[in-house]
């Protein structure tokens, strides 16, 4: 057993010094996860705080100990797709801001923009694949799931992402 | 098949490589998080505190998100030293009683009592001149779904008085899947300098099935650490209303600022909402978060307390304000027909409803936008004008919804004459200024 599992292990048990430590483990990853969702520092840190919170509510509830990142980006992934739901709307208008004022990074905000538009599951498969290189293994022992389906899951993802990504640089050359 | 697509995604990663980390809110995140689970878990999921007061006084119930953001190097302390985890875990709230920790001013008592197979330890205080905060374990050999303490009883074994202002409970514990233990502290104030420092304490523990009463002595060997006061006499004038402020006691658990309004007021104030202790550095002590905020000695006249800044030794300090409740002065009643179970006068703005009689305890709901956790009435009348006595009240709490309930005990509740009449103390309306009053 890996030392992050044997920390799991104890707190679930109920030692908070444990909980603590896993989170200083996993927060930098979590950080990024957040900001690849809100691209604000403030909207970030709020996500933290209720990861957290959401995490050490739901400790007991880890089913294999040896995937607690993945459960832990997963309740990160979860709670942004509930906030973009809520600022549709706002962040697709920052989006629009932010492009219009760094040329260079067009393409990484066109792909973003595309990410934003896929469906929750999709945008998880490749948050989870691609931002936080976790294994097809990992991902279906969180999810509950064959590894066959998560590769379905997967490709379809990617093929929901090129047409995204088609569609909008269909509009940009307009 | 999408190796664009997957080099695109690659990228989109690397963009994330060299960003800045905000390493420091990120770790207040985490615990404040981790705060408010642990909060959580130990209230919910009835958020409910009764306070039995002798004067009357003024209580607040903690909210969800104000627990004070520990700082990691405190985090580390309280975990490094067996049992403080829980002590600490009360009162996380308040800042005076924490630096009271961090001074090592908190006594270990241990001392317990067990009777069939119930067990409650009396674990530690803290104390000054003006009362003691005395935390608590009750320990059961069953699982208990409830257990409450009553009855609660301070005296001193020497037989004198101790002349207590007040008692603040803890909350009852409330689990649906039962615990062995449950700890939490109570706060006893005294009128006179607390001269005593052999004590006993009775209490009853109430669970669903059982009932025991203890009888628990115990002696306090730390010296008690004077108050110190500062004399302030300044008046201020905030929306026409002129408000004095007499003087402040800094004790180590909490500090009490004697405050008396002008009696040509048109609104009575209430709560000091946002009052608090500034020092040279900017550095912020709030009021107290839970439990009792201010002892009423007339309507306008109050002792307001705030977490203690006692340990700390400002060149500077200062009282600021910009937020007080008030309503004009002929708006203070509600009035209530018992009977037909309806509200006949409310402030402007219709924030209270559905008014509710369970045994002698009436309920109303209090809809406010943002989370109130404050008690409202103070004195409760008949319909002849006559004072009914009631020492009994309870706040529960439900800030998502914006809802909380008010309960007040009424004795003998179904052959009181109507309408009834309920003073106000509190309520969600305001006067704003900005005061900064120099302490020293």
């Amino acid at each position: 057993m890996s030392v992050d599992e044997q920390l799991v292990k104890v707190a679930i048990k109920g030692d908070d010094s444990a909980f603590l430590r896993l989170m200083q483990l996993y927060k930098i990853d979590l950080y990024k996860t957040a900001l690849s969702y809100f691209r604000n520092e403030e909207e970030a840190i709020e996500a933290i705080q209720e990861v957290t919170y959401r995490a050490y509510k739901n400790l007991k509830s880890i089913r294999d100990t040896a995937y607690f990142k993945t459960w832990l980006t997963r309740i990160m992934i979860n709670y942004c797709n509930d906030q973009l739901k809520k600022n549709k709307r706002i962040v697709l208008g920052e989006e629009i801001l932010n492009k219009q004022g760094n040329e260079e990074n067009h393409t990484r905000m066109e792909l973003k923009d595309a990410m934003l538009g896929l469906d929750d599951r999709s945008r998880e498969i490749l948050m989870l694949k691609y931002f936080n290189d976790m294994k097809i293994k990992d991902i279906a022992s969180t999810m509950k799931c064959p590894e066959g389906t998560v590769k379905t899951w997967l490709n379809k993802a990617l093929k929901a992402l090129r047409e995204k990504l088609e569609e909008k640089g269909g509009d940009l050359h307009v | 098949m999408y190796e664009k697509e997957e080099e695109q995604l690659k990228d989109y990663k690397n963009m994330y490589e060299n960003i800045k980390i905000p390493l420091v809110s990120i770790d207040d995140a985490i615990l404040a998080g981790f705060q408010k689970a642990k909060l959580e878990k130990k209230r919910k999921p009835r958020r409910q505190k009764w306070v039995f007061s002798l004067v009357t006084a003024a209580l607040i119930l903690v909210g969800f998100f104000t627990s004070i953001r520990l700082s990691p190097a405190f985090a580390g302390y309280i975990t490094v030293i067996p049992g403080m985890e829980k002590v600490v875990e009360l009162i996380r709230y308040d800042k005076g009683k924490m630096m009271a920790i961090e001074n090592d001013y908190y006594e270990k008592i241990d001392v317990s009592k067990e009777k069939n197979g119930l067990k409650f330890t009396i674990d530690g205080a803290i104390a000054d001149e003006n009362g003691l905060a005395l935390f608590y374990t009750i320990k059961s050999k069953e699982k208990q779904t409830v257990l409450e303490t009553e009855g609660v009883q301070l005296s001193s074994q020497d037989g004198k008085s101790l002349n207590l202002s007040g008692i603040s409970m803890g909350s009852p514990l409330n689990s649906e899947k039962g615990e062995l233990t449950h700890s939490d502290m109570f706060e006893f104030y005294v009128q006179s300098p607390l001269e005593s420092k052999k004590f006993e304490l009775k209490v009853r523990v109430k669970g669903k099935n059982l009932q025991e009463d203890f009888k628990l002595k115990f002696e306090l060997k730390k010296k008690l650490q004077k108050k110190k006061t500062y004399a302030l006499n300044k008046t201020v004038t905030i929306d026409s209303q002129k408000i004095s402020f007499l003087k402040a006691d800094i004790y180590p658990l909490r500090v009490a600022v004697h405050v008396k309004m002008d009696p040509n007021n048109t609104k009575r104030i209430f709560s000091f909402d946002d009052l608090r202790l500034v020092d040279e550095n900017g550095e912020t002590w709030n009021k107290i978060q839970n439990g009792v905020i201010a002892s009423i000695i007339s309507p306008d006249e109050y002792i307001l307390y705030l977490q203690s800044n006692y340990f700390r030794n400002p060149k500077e300090l200062y009282l600021v304000l910009n937020k007080i409740q008030a309503i004009d002065k002929d708006e203070v009643n509600v009035v209530v027909d018992t009977e037909k179970l309806q509200i006949l006068k409310q402030p402007n703005g219709g924030h209270l409803s559905n008014l509710r009689i369970v045994g002698n305890n009436l309920y109303l709901s209090l809809r406010t936008k943002k989370e109130f956790n404050y008690f409202l009435f103070i004195n409760i009348k008949d319909g002849d004008g006559k004072k009914i006595e009631s020492n009994m009240s309870s706040v529960n709490g439900n800030g998502e919804k914006g809802i909380t309930e008010i309960g007040v005990n009424i004795p003998n509740l179904k052959n009181q004459t109507n309408p009834i009449s309920l003073e106000l103390s509190n309520f969600p309306s305001w006067i704003i200024g900005n005061e900064k009053i120099k302490i020293k």
